[in-house]
């Protein structure tokens, strides 16, 4: 499948996509629906920073969990330890997220395909290994608690979950804007040749490494912000909750679900599976903690065998066939 | 005298490594597939096990070959079902269905069984086989045995029989192979069926001597990569020996760091290799 530029309607379709993400709490939904909603929107940011090297390069990174969890405990142990506000602390964890990505980029892109995943895997899960074995500094496997200072702006703390979602909805309106930048950029068709044929691509004159260098350092520092937000909202972070495997599966997947290949694919995929996760957790009460997770396991599987390129790739087919109707 | 017993625990340990391992790497060499969901075959080949020992007082050493027999059926099941449709579409398709199988198995395991940690009880469970100053910890010899038997009969099947030189071929050169009148597609599947009976007999072996828990597969995948890297993706004969040396590693290493820092070690050597010689430590990837 030939993937085009940005896509997906015209100025009006985007406004209005706007003015929804922005007025959502004008619906006076219940506090609860909007902690939802929050989760929603900072998963979207996490996997659209997947997404831009993962959908766009085809470079399947297991270790996106990484830069959600910097971002995360960079804001909170400056936070907790010497009170520096976590809008600093954010681009601390984005700075240093950047820097462990040119880092890892280094090692990684060498390798190619299973490779690739395979040793993104392996980083990811030596980070965390760290983090639980320095107890000291980082709280170790019991994980971190924000300190509670409740509705301050200064501090990133309010009191309702509608406050914390403008901030993400503002987060995740930058995120999408800056994948769709990309998709549009010389550097989006740079991604898509390394997509296509990594080979062909350095043929054509692509700085193949520099293209897939970009993308990731992009993609770590969006990520990482949503692993300050999120550490905010949440008042506490684990090294299970932010750093863990299954974390990246799970950003992967929102990205896979919606269409990786496309800048709005991460969203429409969280937007779908966050609510359908936070929905079962609370009906099923503990009972059995598994079957979301073996929902989202199946999914995946089901996605990946009837299109990989996601519910994206789906509309795409339907829309190119009603066309061919008419 | 701390070293000798942790290199001889090491050999003992590796030997099982190996069990495990070569499952993977097999599927590699003739499918070009890494299979993350290795892991939980190996956690279902425990709980099958388990299984049978709570409720027909099995010994895990003899339902190792239920073990083997029911993964093997799932595993062709998976490959039919699951496997071949994704096979010729893109590397995105290849590592996600696998990691979302693992995914469902996992946690399908945390529903059934709950979190709990859960371990048989066996009479040799802690006696030891004292030769000179070292001792032999019985259940580790009884996994090391059924590893070593087990690699032997995979040696024998690849080289000797007329299928198994067939799937040989398969991993050497596919197109070459069905040109050859070789039936790719069986091949595949019985690779894929091996692969996941041998992690399932592998998850009964050591029962005896580990607890078993819905993420356990986990703890096992990483060093199943560590190995089939280190002998070349798709290598036997390699992911036999990296087994065995990273079963030492291992070993040895808990006499300097704390065990928390164990695996650390393990993932350093594998990131080393993977960056220095993607294509393992003895060379030549796709040798079966």
């Amino acid at each position: 499948m030939r993937s085009e530029g940005p896509g997906l309607g015209g100025a009006g379709a985007l406004a209005a996509g706007v003015l929804a993400i922005l007025g959502l709490p004008l619906l006076g939904l219940s506090d609860y629906a909007m902690r939802v909603a929050t989760l929603t929107a900072l998963y979207a940011v996490a996997a659209t920073g997947w997404t831009l090297i993962g959908g766009f390069a085809n470079q399947v990174s297991l270790g996106q969990a990484t830069m959600f969890g910097i971002g995360g405990y960079v804001s909170t142990l400056l936070f907790a330890r010497w009170g520096v506000t976590p809008w600093l602390g954010g681009a601390a964890g984005a700075a240093l997220a950047a820097l462990v990505a040119i880092a890892l980029g280094g090692v990684a892109f060498r390798l190619r395909g299973h490779y690739f995943a395979l040793i993104t895997l392996a980083l990811a899960e030596m980070v965390r290994i760290v983090v639980e074995y320095d107890q000291p500094l980082t709280g170790g496997a019991q994980g971190l608690s924000v300190p509670l200072v409740r509705n301050s702006l200064v501090l990133l703390q309010f009191a309702r979950a509608r406050d914390y979602y403008e901030i993400a909805a503002l987060l995740l309106l930058a995120a999408l804007a800056l994948s769709r930048a990309i998709a549009g950029w010389p550097l989006g068709y740079e991604l898509r040749a390394v997509y296509d044929d990594e080979i062909a691509a350095a043929l054509a004159g692509v700085n193949v490494r520099r293209a897939k260098m970009r993308a990731f350092v992009a993609g770590a520092i969006l990520t990482a912000l949503a692993g300050t937000v999120y550490a905010q909202f949440t008042g506490f972070i684990d090294p299970d909750s932010v750093l863990s495997i299954p974390l990246s599966i799970q950003l992967a997947l929102y990205a896979i679900v919606g269409g990786a290949r496309t800048w709005w694919g991460p969203l429409a995929g969280a937007a779908l599976l966050v609510p359908l996760g936070e929905l079962m957790t609370s009906s099923e009460a503990g009972a059995g903690a598994g079957i979301t997770k073996v929902l989202y396991g199946l999914i995946l599987v089901a996605m990946v065998i009837v299109e990989p390129d996601g519910l994206a790739a789906l509309l795409n087919r339907r829309r190119r066939g009603a066309r061919a109707q008419a | 005298m701390a070293l000798l017993q942790a290199l001889v625990n090491g050999v003992l340990v590796g030997g099982v490594y190996a069990l495990v391992s070569v499952g993977l790497t097999l599927v590699f060499g003739v499918m070009e597939i890494v299979n993350f969901a290795q892991g939980e075959f190996l956690m279902l080949g425990m709980y099958i096990a388990y299984l049978g020992f709570v409720g027909f007082h099995l010994d895990p050493l003899v339902s190792a070959l239920l073990a083997f027999g029911l993964l093997f059926g799932l595993g062709m099941a998976i490959e039919a079902g699951l496997v071949r449709p994704v096979l010729k579409g893109s590397q995105l398709g290849h590592i996600f269905l696998t990691v979302g199988l693992s995914v469902a198995l996992q946690n399908g395991a945390l529903a059934l069984f709950g979190g709990d940690f859960r371990a048989v009880q066996t009479p040799y469970q802690v006696s030891a086989l004292a030769l000179g100053p070292v001792r032999l910890s019985v259940p580790y010899l009884l996994a090391f045995g059924w590893a070593g038997a087990v690699s032997a009969a995979l040696h024998l099947f690849l080289t000797r029989t007329g299928f198994g030189r067939a799937m040989r071929a398969v991993a050497a050169n596919s197109t070459a192979a069905t040109l050859c009148g070789v039936n790719v597609a069986r091949v595949r599947m019985v690779a894929f069926a091996l692969g996941c009976g041998l992690a399932g007999l592998a998850g009964a072996v050591i029962l005896p001597y580990a607890y078993v828990f819905p993420t356990v597969g986990f703890q096992y995948i990483v060093i199943m990569f560590t190995v089939v890297v280190l002998g070349g993706l798709g290598n036997v004969n390699g992911a036999i020996a990296a087994a065995l040396l990273v079963g030492v590693v291992q070993s040895v290493s808990t006499l300097f760091f704390p065990t928390v820092l164990e695996n650390l070690l393990v993932f350093t050597l594998f990131v080393l290799v993977l960056s220095i010689r993607p294509a393992g430590l003895l060379g030549r990837a796709h040798a079966l």
